[in-house]
């Protein structure tokens, strides 16, 4: 599909060293960090590592003439296959558009290209007293610009919001190569469609974000991070439940089960009370000392009515550093548990959130099933692990039973199947059960109109007729 | 032959097989920062080596080129969720591939004359040392191949500094043997160690004041394990070995101030592999006006073969090490590696006299 002439032509664009096609280079840009198998590996045709917007565009031209899918790729750090690149075509790695474009201070806003690392935002903002809240558990690694495609989510959501809440504006390169400006700094903007949020959270599918406009919040003045210890699952639930419900919000709720305190023990020093079934990591933030103290002893309190073992409070910021450092190191540390982990990204209302942790318990006793919970306990958002061996036929055929079963119990409790993690290739087999089929039917008349050659990110989100991945 | 290299990819694909491709890796990998692409980074290399063990994804070669380009300075595991220990399923890849490999590995010629002659000079420098009063133990010293070709004053200068705690015994070495492994070479490595075990084995303790050889010969033992012959002499010998600061501390040796203001590097192998960090820290802030440097413990870019291999890269990573040094403002680096050495003298003279370097033996 891509001729040695059209790879001279990129080539020309980009620079020698950053069109990429042997063979090693190649399998390098077919994975991500999702549980896709790596082999056999699903592999692009050339890799394309452009350093500006018009690169981008001068690429996907190319690229629209020919009929040549393309893939785009941050930090290869997502977690359902959305930069896994399905009909081989281009991968585009935007990792070298690294600038911060201005760092709005007046404003309160940030404008960068999309391959600036979400933590090197994060930091440069602190430095100036201003905060920028979305942090998935990757967020030192991920790259903005994959943050926008999937929308991602993270610990801060219960108290800030997700992605999408702080995106005032994009640069996108279409499929065809014209570039279009969204949004931009000002509060109140209603100007045509909300492209802007059209394009937060579309996978790839529908353009290839090359700069964003992100809102900031000034910097909390105090926070604290507490670690409690539960004797049962249940405990550590009713104490997120009734601490919201007494209208203390977190800025930060996460929440493990016992399988997970010890995938964490086996990679670090950690200890905790050998009866623990159950651990919550929780952040308040706010304004005067006395704000968060006082939050800080309501958590305790409603704690300690509900079986807590062990409270730990950071006395630093560094301690405070490692306290978080445990919560997200847990997904991989998790998934080293078994030869395979099935991982789910749920989201219920949050009143839900104990019942329905109640329920895959029910599901995975059902199937014999050995599994992990954890999650974004104070906005509802779980990661029930399922911890496997796929090589064993048994649970190859229940896990996937187990899953249909989980996805169902959710759905009745009014939840989605994807939380923070997108769609991408995992959970294409669930879209229509979440959106009904005239839903699905509008996704596709959008990506027509904006994609009528279907180059971009194909086959991902919603299952083409008769194929399903994963 | 064959079926010991069924074992090798079989031990690749264990320790590989942990990888999560979360990319944690990617941020403080020393190579990344000179080389962005996929297969210049920890992840990208360890995929690589479960493509071997796949095979029919890439050629080996391809393989070899990418698992080659990595410093083995471990930097990724500390961050690494599932503490792959990524160097050494590296070396295996390199192990397995070492047929393919055109790449020198042993020094040239007028090198090796140097090594072979060194000894006596060392013999001659230290000739006028003397003994400690009422020493209480007998010490064998290292003598690195890095020290012989350009850390003479080093050299002469730790055992001078052993002669103060120690009845110091010098013996004619062999090379540790990194620059085999390196290269994956396992089998002639074995027989370099075979021969430094018998060469030492009259002694109780070996000290070594190069971190590279400290860390290869402490780890050696493992490669004799299965040779009923070796198994018990090599356990010994690699037990035997401890690096210069650690000894000292041990020893409970204390340094005169010299009023000189100093910082350290951390040699990759001595503060990852052998943990020692606190040891020369302590002996340095005895020795002279202590200041920590940022990023001390990032990789000079020196090891082996890797200055001569890849210069460019070696030179990017020195020069932000050399950035560093100016920055804390101190008149000398020390550090307890003659690879890194050999680095932080070059950086030091390409200052223009903004730093000196210095093996730390020469400070204390």
């Amino acid at each position: 599909m891509i001729t040695p002439e059209i790879v001279q032509e990129i080539r020309q664009i980009v620079g020698q060293d950053y069109a990429l096609d042997s063979a090693l280079d190649l399998f390098g840009y077919s994975y991500d960090s999702s549980f896709l198998a790596l082999f056999p590996p699903s592999l692009p045709e050339l890799v394309v590592r452009p350093r500006t917007t018009e690169e981008v565009a001068q690429v996907m031209k190319i690229a629209y003439a020919n009929s040549i899918p393309v893939t785009a790729r941050g930090a290869a750090s997502g977690r359902t296959g959305g930069s896994v690149p399905l009909r081989g075509g281009i991968v585009m790695c935007l990792e070298r558009m690294t600038s911060v474009i201005e760092l709005d201070e007046k404003n309160m806003m940030i404008t960068v290209e999309a391959g600036v690392r979400t933590g090197d935002i994060y930091n440069l903002c602190a430095q100036k007293g201003l905060f920028y809240p979305p942090d998935p558990a990757s967020f030192k690694i991920s790259t903005i610009g994959g943050n926008i495609a999937e929308d991602a989510g993270g610990m801060r959501a219960v108290k800030y919001g997700v992605t999408h809440n702080f995106v005032m504006g994009l640069e996108v390169v279409l499929a065809d190569g014209r570039v279009i400006k969204t949004g931009g700094k000002s509060i109140k903007n209603v100007t045509g469609y909300n492209l802007t949020q059209l394009f937060v959270g579309s996978e790839g599918t529908l353009g290839i974000v090359t700069k964003a406009v992100l809102r900031l919040l000034p910097m909390p003045k105090h926070r604290t991070t507490l670690l409690l210890m539960f004797e049962s699952l249940d405990g550590a639930c009713s104490t997120i439940h009734q601490m919201l419900q007494a209208g203390v919000v977190p800025a930060a709720a996460e929440l493990m089960d016992g399988k997970c305190l010890v995938a964490i023990a086996r990679n670090r020093p950690f200890e905790y009370p050998a009866a623990a079934q159950a651990c919550i990591i929780t952040e308040v933030d706010g304004a005067e000392q006395a704000d968060i103290l006082k939050q800080a002893e309501v958590i305790e309190k409603i704690a300690a009515d509900n079986g807590v073992l062990e409270v730990r409070t950071a006395k630093s910021a560094q301690e405070a550093d490692e306290l978080w450092g445990v919560r997200r190191a847990l997904s991989p540390a998790v998934g080293a548990l078994a030869p395979d982990r099935v991982s789910e990204d749920i989201s219920v209302p949050r009143n839900e959130f104990p019942e329905i942790v109640r329920r895959i318990s029910a599901i995975a006793g059902k199937y014999k099933l050995n599994f992990a919970v954890y999650g974004h306990a104070g906005d509802g958002n779980l990661h029930p692990s399922i911890l496997c061996d796929l090589s064993d036929p048994r649970q190859a055929e229940v896990v996937h039973k187990a899953v249909d079963e989980i996805f169902a119990e959710t759905l009745k409790l009014g939840g989605t199947l994807s939380g923070e993690h997108g769609i991408g290739i995992t959970k294409q087999n669930y879209l229509k059960n979440a959106l009904g089929e005239d839903g699905v039917a509008v996704l596709k008349a959008i990506k027509m109109a904006l994609d009528p050659k279907g180059i971009l990110n194909p086959g991902k989100v919603w299952a083409e007729e008769g194929k399903i991945h994963g | 032959m064959v079926e010991r290299k069924k074992e090798l990819l079989q031990e690749i694909l264990k320790a590989a097989g942990k990888c999560d491709r979360c990319g944690n890796c990617l941020l403080v990998c020393p190579v990344t920062t000179v080389n962005s692409k996929e297969t210049c980074n920890p992840r990208g290399m360890i995929n690589a080596a479960l493509a071997l063990v796949q095979g029919g994804v890439a050629p080996e070669p391809q393989i070899l080129a990418a698992v080659d380009y990595c410093l083995l300075c471990g930097a990724c595991i500390d961050v690494c969720p599932s503490k792959i220990k990524v160097p050494t399923v590296l070396l295996k890849v390199r192990q397995y591939l070492a047929d393919l490999s055109d790449k020198n590995a042993s020094f040239s010629l007028e090198q090796q004359e140097r090594i072979n002659s060194a000894f006596d000079e060392l013999c001659e420098r230290c000739a006028a040392i003397e003994e400690a009063e009422n020493s209480v133990r007998k010490a064998a010293y290292f003598f690195s191949c890095q020290a012989r070709l350009n850390g003479m004053e080093a050299a002469a200068a730790t055992v001078r500094l052993l002669s103060k705690t120690a009845d110091v015994e010098l013996v004619n070495n062999e090379c540790c043997g990194l620059p085999l492994l390196a290269r994956g070479l396992v089998g002639e490595y074995k027989e370099l160690l075979q021969e430094n075990i018998k060469l030492y084995e009259d002694y109780d303790i070996i000290v070594a004041d190069c971190a590279c050889c400290a860390d290869t010969l402490k780890k050696s033992a493992e490669y004799l394990a299965e040779s009923k012959e070796w198994q018990d002499s090599a356990k010994a010998f690699s037990e035997k070995v401890i690096l210069l600061s650690s000894y000292l501390q041990l020893a409970g040796y204390q340094a005169t101030n010299s009023n000189v203001s100093a910082t350290y590097h951390d040699p990759c192998l001595a503060n990852r592999n052998l943990k020692i960090k606190k040891q020369p820290r302590e002996l340095l802030q005895q020795a002279a006006d202590y200041i920590e440097m940022q990023c001390a413990d990032s990789c000079c870019g020196g090891p082996c073969f890797f200055p001569a291999d890849y210069p460019e890269t070696a030179c990017a990573l020195l020069a932000k090490k050399a950035e560093n040094i100016e920055k804390s403002g101190a008149a000398v680096v020390a550090t307890e590696c003659y690879n890194c050495l050999r680095q932080l003298k070059q950086a030091a003279e390409q200052s223009n006299g903004k730093f000196k370097a210095v093996h730390i033996s020469e400070l204390l």
